[in-house]
This record gives C-alpha cells, sequence and structure tokens, in this order.
C-alpha cells in the first residue's frame, strides 16, 4: 500500500472511520444527543469533497487492481455521501422523538455507505461483494430499529431472509463466472481478448448475477418485499435504502457488465440485454400500474421505486456510453426526489403511525403551504416534467435506449411515465384543490426546521439541476459534449 | 481410486443434504447436515484446498452445527415438531428445483472453455475451465498460475520462496501471504463487516430497559 492507493480509498476510509469514532463516542456519552448525526454529516462531507478532488485527478485502479479511482466510482461516492448527509438531517427529528438509539443509527448508515462506496469503485468480484454485504446488513438492522412495532420487526425479518436469498443467486452467480473466465477480476476480465468457443455456464453466472442485483434494486419480479419492507422500516430509513441502496447496486451492475470480455458472451450478449431489456419494460410497466390503486403513500413511493428501477434498467439493457452517463445522472435526481418525498412523509406522519395514508395529504397545503410546495416540486419532478430535473434524467435515459436501439424500449418508458404522472399529480390536486378529510388534522403537529433545510436543500437541487443539466452531465466526466 | 473417493464425498454431501431437506424431526436434520458438512470438507481437500476445509470443519461443524444442536436441546418440544411446511407448494418447488438442477446440468457440460488470455509479455496463454479439464480437476491447482493476475500485480504478490513452495506446504501460508499483500483491502474490508454484523446483532438483541429500571440507571448515574 502506497500513497496513491491510500488517496484512492480515503472516501472510504473516511466513512469507515467515522462510523468507528462514532461507536466510540456513544460508548462514552450517557445522554442522547445530536452529536453524533454532526459528526456522521462531517464525515460524509469530507469525503465527498475527498471524492470530488479525486476526480478531478488521473484515473487509476488502487491495491494491485481491486479499487477504481475514476470518474465513475467518484461521482457515486459523492452521491452516496450526499444521500447520508441528508438522511442524518432527516433523522434528527425523527430519531429524538422515536427514542431510538442515535449512535447506533448514525454508525450504520455510515457503513452503509461504506459498503456503497465498496460497490461503486470495486474492480473485484470480491470487493463489490462485500461491498454489498456490508451495505445490506446494516439496511436489514436498520429496517428493524424500531423494535417495539410489529411492521419495523416484520420489515427487518422480511428483508433480511430474501436479501440472503439472493446473497446466494448473487455468489454462484460469481462462482460460475470465475469458473467460467478464470478470474474475479474486472479489470483482468476486460483484458481478456478471445475465446474460441463460449459455453453457457458463462451465461448462466450472469443470469443468476442478474437476479441477485434485481432483488436488491426491487426490479419486477423480484419485487415483492420492497411494499412491505419500505412501509414497516423506519420512514428516513426507507428513504436511505430505497436510494442509495439502488444507486450503489445500479454502480456495481454497471461495472461488473461493461467489464465482460466482448469475446466471451458471443452471441450471449444480446440474450443478456433481452432479459435486462424485458426486466426494465416490466419493472416500469408494473411498478406504476400497481402504484395507481395505492392508498398509503409508503406503498405507493415504494411501488413507484420499483418503477424508478426499471427506467434505471434501461440504461443498463442499452450499455453504451449514453447509458452509463445517464445511469449516473438519474441515480443522483432520483436519489434527492428519493429522499425528500420520504423526508416529507416522516414529517408529518404521527408517532402513532397515522398521517401515513393518501387522504391525509388532502387539504395540505392550507395547513402546511411549505410542506405542500416543497411536494409539489417533488412530485412533478417525479412524474418527469419538465423542467424539473427528473425529466432530464428521463430524458437521458430513453436516449441511450434510441441510441442502443432499443425504441421500443424508450416507448415503454414513455407510455409508463405517462401512467405514473396520474398518481403523482393526484397529490397534488389533493393538496391543493380538496378540503382535509379529518377535523383533528391526521397528520403530525410539530414543525422541524432541519428537517425543512434537508428537503428544502434537495428539492432546490431539483429546480437548479432541471434548469441547468450540464452541470450534472459534465459531472459524470463523460459525453454529451 | 481419485474418481472413487470424489464420488464417496459427493455421495455423502449430497445424501446428507437430502435427509435435511426431507426429514421430519429437526434433531435428524441437524445431524445429516453435519454429513453434508464433513463431504464438503472433504471435497476441499480434494480441489487441494487444505486450508478451506479446515476452515469448513472449524466453522460449520465445529461452531455453526453445535449451536444448532444446543437451540434444539434448549428450546423445549421442538423434537416433535413436524418442520416440513404445507404440502401443496411442494410439488411445484420440487419441478422447479429439478428444473434448475437440469439447466445447471446443461450448464456444466455444454461449457467447454478453452480461452486465450493475453499474458504480460503480450504473448497469447490457452486457460482451459476446469469443467472440461482434460485430467482430473484437482490435479493442478491454479492457484497464482493466472497469468493476467501476474500481468496486473507487479507491485504486490507473493515472495518467490513462498510461490517455490507450492504443492509442498498447503496452501495456508499462501493464503495468508496473499491477504497481507495482495487481497489487503478485502482483508481489512471484512472487519468492518464483521463490526457492521456485531453491531446489527446486538442492536436486535438488546433488552428493551423498562421504566423502573432506566428510573435505577438514572439515579445511579447521579
Amino acid at each position: 500500500m502506497n500513497n496513491t492507493d491510500f488517496i484512492a480509498a480515503l472516501p472510504l476510509i473516511i466513512l469507515a472511520g467515522t462510523g468507528l469514532l462514532i461507536l466510540l463516542w456513544d460508548a462514552f456519552e450517557k445522554t442522547p444527543s445530536r452529536a453524533p448525526l454532526i459528526l456522521t454529516m462531517a464525515g460524509a462531507i469530507a469525503a465527498a469533497i475527498v471524492a470530488g478532488i479525486n476526480m478531478t485527478g488521473p484515473a487509476s485502479v488502487a491495491f494491485g487492481g481491486l479499487l477504481y479511482d475514476n470518474a465513475f466510482s467518484n461521482f457515486f461516492t459523492i452521491i452516496f455521501s450526499a444521500a447520508t448527509i441528508l438522511t442524518a438531517l432527516l433523522a434528527e427529528r425523527y430519531l429524538l422523538e422515536e427514542e431510538v438509539l442515535v449512535g447506533e443509527f448514525c454508525a450504520l448508515i455510515l457503513f452503509a455507505a461504506s459498503g456503497m462506496v465498496m460497490m461503486a469503485s470495486g474492480a473485484d468480484m470480491l470487493v463489490i461483494f462485500l461491498g454489498l454485504e456490508t451495505m445490506s446488513i446494516a439496511f436489514y438492522v436498520l429496517a428493524g430499529l424500531f423494535r417495539t412495532k410489529t411492521e419495523s420487526n416484520e420489515a427487518a425479518l422480511k428483508y433480511f431472509l430474501l436479501g440472503a436469498f439472493a446473497t446466494g443467486f448473487f455468489l454462484y452467480g460469481i462462482a460460475l463466472i470465475y469458473g467460467s473466465l478464470g478470474t474475479m477480476n474486472l479489470v483482468a476480465m476486460s483484458n481478456i481478448h478471445s475465446v474460441t468457443t463460449s459455453g453457457p455456464m458463462l451465461l448462466l453466472g450472469l443470469i443468476l448475477l442478474i437476479v441477485g442485483f434485481a432483488f436488491k434494486v426491487a426490479a419486477f419480479p423480484f419485487h415483492q418485499w420492497a411494499p412491505d419492507v419500505y412501509e414497516g422500516a423506519p420512514t428516513v430509513v426507507s428513504g436511505y435504502m430505497s436510494t442509495a441502496g439502488k444507486a450503489a447496486a445500479f454502480s456495481a451492475i454497471v461495472l461488473v457488465f461493461s467489464s465482460m470480455p466482448a469475446g466471451a458472451l458471443a452471441g450471449g450478449a444480446a440474450k443478456i440485454q433481452i432479459v435486462i431489456a424485458a426486466l426494465a419494460a416490466c419493472s416500469m410497466l408494473y411498478g406504476n400500474i400497481v402504484a395507481l390503486s395505492q392508498t398509503k403513500i409508503k406503498r405507493m413511493l415504494a411501488y413507484s421505486s420499483t418503477a424508478h428501477a426499471g427506467y434505471l434498467l434501461l440504461g443498463v439493457a442499452a450499455l453504451n456510453a449514453t447509458g452509463v452517463a445517464a445511469i449516473e445522472i438519474y441515480a443522483a435526481v432520483y436519489l434527492l426526489m428519493q429522499i425528500a418525498a420520504f423526508g416529507i412523509v416522516a414529517l408529518l406522519e404521527k408517532e402513532t403511525g397515522t398521517g401515513l395514508n393518501l387522504d391525509d395529504y388532502a387539504g395540505l397545503a392550507k395547513r402546511r403551504p411549505w410542506a405542500a410546495f416543497l411536494l409539489a416540486i417533488i412530485m412533478l419532478s417525479l412524474a418527469g416534467i419538465p423542467p424539473f430535473a427528473g425529466f432530464f434524467g428521463k430524458y437521458y435515459l430513453f436516449l441511450a435506449a434510441i441510441n442502443a436501439g432499443l425504441t421500443w424500449l424508450a416507448i415503454v418508458g414513455v407510455v409508463s411515465s405517462i401512467i405514473a404522472s396520474y398518481f403523482y399529480l393526484r397529490i397534488i390536486v389533493l393538496m391543493y384543490f380538496r378540503e382535509p378529510l379529518h377535523a383533528d388534522d391526521g397528520i403530525a403537529v410539530k414543525e422541524n426546521n432541519i428537517s425543512y433545510i434537508a428537503i428544502g436543500l434537495a428539492s432546490a437541487a431539483l429546480v437548479v439541476l432541471g434548469l441547468m443539466p450540464g452541470l450534472l452531465t459534465d459531472a459524470t466526466g463523460y459525453f454529451f459534449k | 481410486m481419485f474418481d472413487i473417493i470424489f464420488y464417496i464425498f459427493g455421495a455423502i454431501t449430497v445424501g446428507g443434504a437430502l435427509v435435511t431437506a426431507f426429514a421430519r424431526n429437526i434433531v435428524y436434520a441437524a445431524f445429516s447436515l453435519l454429513f453434508t458438512f464433513f463431504g464438503i470438507a472433504g471435497l476441499y481437500i480434494m480441489a487441494n484446498a487444505d486450508f478451506l476445509a479446515v476452515t469448513q470443519l472449524l466453522v460449520y461443524v465445529g461452531g455453526i452445527l453445535i449451536l444448532l444442536i444446543f437451540g434444539v436441546m434448549l428450546t423445549s418440544r421442538i423434537g416433535t415438531v413436524d418442520i416440513r411446511v404445507g404440502t401443496g407448494s411442494r410439488w411445484v418447488a420440487g419441478i422447479m428445483a429439478l428444473g434448475l438442477f437440469a439447466i445447471l446440468c446443461a450448464a456444466f457440460f455444454g461449457t467447454a472453455a478453452t480461452h486465450t488470455e493475453k499474458s504480460a509479455d503480450g504473448k497469447s496463454q490457452v486457460v482451459t475451465s476446469w469443467a472440461t479439464h482434460a485430467t482430473r480437476p484437482w490435479s493442478g491447482s491454479k492457484w497464482n498460475q493466472d497469468a493476467t493476475t501476474e500481468a496486473l500485480k507487479p507491485k504486490y504478490g507473493a515472495p518467490d520462496e513462498v510461490k517455490s513452495n507450492e504443492g509442498s506446504s498447503g496452501t495456508s501460508v499462501e493464503i495468508g501471504t496473499l491477504f497481507l499483500t495482495d487481497y489487503l483491502l478485502p482483508f481489512e474490508v471484512i472487519s468492518v463487516l464483521i463490526l457492521v454484523s456485531l453491531l446489527g446483532a446486538t442492536m436486535i438483541a438488546r433488552k428493551e430497559p423498562t421504566k423502573e429500571e432506566e428510573a435505577i440507571a438514572e439515579s445511579v448515574s447521579v
């Protein structure tokens, strides 16, 4: 290990180190305080800054071919850090009110973030797998944070069992790929320049890998756990795992699939592309159609997150330069939208678990004009309506699909976006044009400025990135120039 | 001779797994799991992975299985419970499992992967996947023979004296060296993974203090 290795791994070290620091702090601190949250944010900001500096430097592979240090990995490191910061800000009110262990919560989200960084920068399937496990185990525990609530326990158990099952598929996939290519290293794989005969073993390994990933990103038909887990888990945690967790899984998919040796797949590449395209189309349609009939906002967001996984899979199916950049852009934009949406839900939900039905949002504009305004921006962006950032994210994904000759998939995407706009806009209609159903105000009474700051920042970013999409496309370090 | 021993270990593994899956009584299931773990350890030894075999015995047989049997022993009346779940889905599950088995077999026998890799000096080297290895798959450990891995890692790697010992001293020396050279990063990262697991386990298993206990704790600290 020399200096360049150390610098390449620095964001990872900072995130995990801050987690350790918080655990130590927590051991000596008796009274619950905001200190762990402030430390979390400081650590995440430091990691983001280091990643930003690394991004401008030359691309390299550190640790003798185990860790990428390039624009792609650092871009994802920055958005994972952003997600961690937003989650810490949103969690402030939520944690102190619900009386959970703040120190442990902060340590877990930081460890999860370090796992995500490993997934986005792993140049070896071993590192990617370890990152995936670190992230997943932290998520299983975070889902069950409210130990006294049955739904939270159910969420944790369901997520754990299905997640462990998915890990099995993932590992088997890695084993078969190793068996047919003789290496787990992505750099070495992309160097294999010719394969005389290609057997179905590599193809099977890749399919098993896709199954494992599809579980993690909740793509159809591996999405069944998502609504229950997102509903049962603490709301800020749902926001974190449905965004940063998905972005991490997609970064790893892109890394693995783009390093497959061109010759090794031969005719198999087209088959894999069809499988991914089918997953994308089904996820988009199914997620959005089922979300139409939901009456609870967290379930609605869960099903729509399946649809968003479908949009991102569209970029994987294309797997050209445009597709990779589009995945980066949409992962960042989706992260802002979804975390902010869950943040507003967390802000309005009551301790007793009410305030989560769509009906509770009726007439919100009169009772909470700011929350309604911000939620309106987020919903418009989620629906993909210009000039908000969600529109450009989708635009680049569809563009990538068309460039890759998958015009039919882009058409499915557009159609499903139109379906989706119905339930996103319905919330705006409810908030602004309906009278409240409950006389007693079904939503939480307390206001919280810190949550508003986080949601406001995310919404402002959505507007700014929507008006100036060049900021993001430049940051991806790829094309459109 | 090797072939015969391989099939004996394979039969022990599969047989143990079958009994585990179909046993009505959880105690039988737990005990037959012992044979599966033992058989897998035997297969590891035949694949020249002696370190892995010992780890398999220590962790699975020595740790997990003992824990499982203690759990059965300390849980009252669990031995009489029929652990199999409803019958309706069993046929579907069986057909799907057989289908998956058929696909795996097809992949295994259909793969004749001989591919060339670029080595450090630019020459091509033929690498044969073990599924169609002309000789026994376990006869040549590919450890450290991977040309691409060598090419990638000019900076690190096991010292030459360790490499020259290959085959005579087993794999544990090499694994140890690799953990502290080539695979330092995963080795360190595993400690984070284990820490997260420990933290998660304590968070889920901890006792929720009652109001009275909290009051006592407060009075003590004051």
